[in-house]
């Protein structure tokens, strides 16, 4: 009953994507759903940034930690980071700077670990949030969005709905507003 | 009275002071405290993407974060058992 339906508003949201990839939530802000953004968004930067904090910036190093370099790089602030970690800060080794101060201090043993763990976990989750928005049907599984069901979202909502020739998927679609909490 | 074991304690400090982002945490002996926000974090991202209605998701957050920690528990349990016994 759902072949029946054209997949006309449903399209590949890379803008999303892209938005997503560089700052987790803000591709789901875009389609409007701003609270489920802001969960994924502060959860994800969070996680990110207690990483950031345990490890210290050496848990971005894509030739001691390449496979989870890959991890954390789809959160874009870490190739960021990683950047500044391969050419201002690491200038050797080790090798100190001309004030005496080593530039950072290198995280080891579980404090590294958990450090690229987080960061890792935190790129895998934007990964995850990624995948959801690029092909995220804003009207099907939207409930807590205020225009669903109201005559806003029927207004801007194609013939779709009106020509659901199955009844099924036309009131489910139609009456989101009631129906939207149940599905 | 408490000046010495403060002094003593000022003493052993790092010359350096802590520089956030620059300098990695002390928490080699917290490193187990640090699994239970982990699971929170992936509990509420899966969940938020899931779920159609928010309304439930704290409850099924704490449910599945409840999961992980506890199956993951488990594991370790097995595997220091293995450990153990073999």
């Amino acid at each position: 009953m759902t072949s029946s339906e054209p997949p006309s508003e449903q399209a590949w949201r890379f803008d999303a994507a892209l938005a997503t990839w560089f700052m987790p939530g803000v591709g789901h802000m875009f389609l409007g759903e701003s609270r489920r953004g802001a969960i994924l968004g502060l959860t994800i930067l969070i996680l990110w940034i207690a990483g950031f904090l345990i490890g210290g910036v050496s848990v971005f190093d894509r030739t001691d930690h390449p496979l989870m370099f890959v991890c954390q790089v789809f959160f874009a602030p870490s190739a960021v980071a990683d950047q500044a970690l391969q050419r201002i800060l690491k200038t050797g080794p080790g090798d100190p700077l001309p004030s005496g101060h080593p530039a950072y201090e290198p995280s080891f043993g579980r404090v590294n670990e958990q450090g690229v763990l987080y960061t890792a976990l935190a790129g895998m989750l934007n990964l995850l949030a990624i995948l959801d928005v690029i092909h995220r049907d804003p009207h099907r599984r939207r409930s807590d969005n205020p225009n669903v069901g109201t005559t806003l979202d029927l207004a801007a909502r194609p013939a779709a709905s009106g020509s659901g020739t199955d009844g099924s998927s036309g009131s489910g679609s139609g009456s989101g507003g009631g129906g939207g909490g149940v599905a | 009275m408490f000046a010495a074991p403060l002094l003593a304690s000022f003493a052993s400090l790092p010359t350096l002071g802590y520089r956030p982002f620059l300098d990695p945490l002390p928490l080699e002996t917290y490193w187990l405290l640090l699994m239970p926000p982990m699971a929170i974090a992936i509990a509420l991202v899966y969940k938020t993407i899931k779920l159609d209605s928010l309304e439930q998701l704290p409850r099924q957050a704490a449910l599945l974060a409840v999961q992980i920690v506890a199956f993951m528990a488990m594991a370790a349990v097995g595997l220091w058992l293995i450990t153990e016994i073999f």
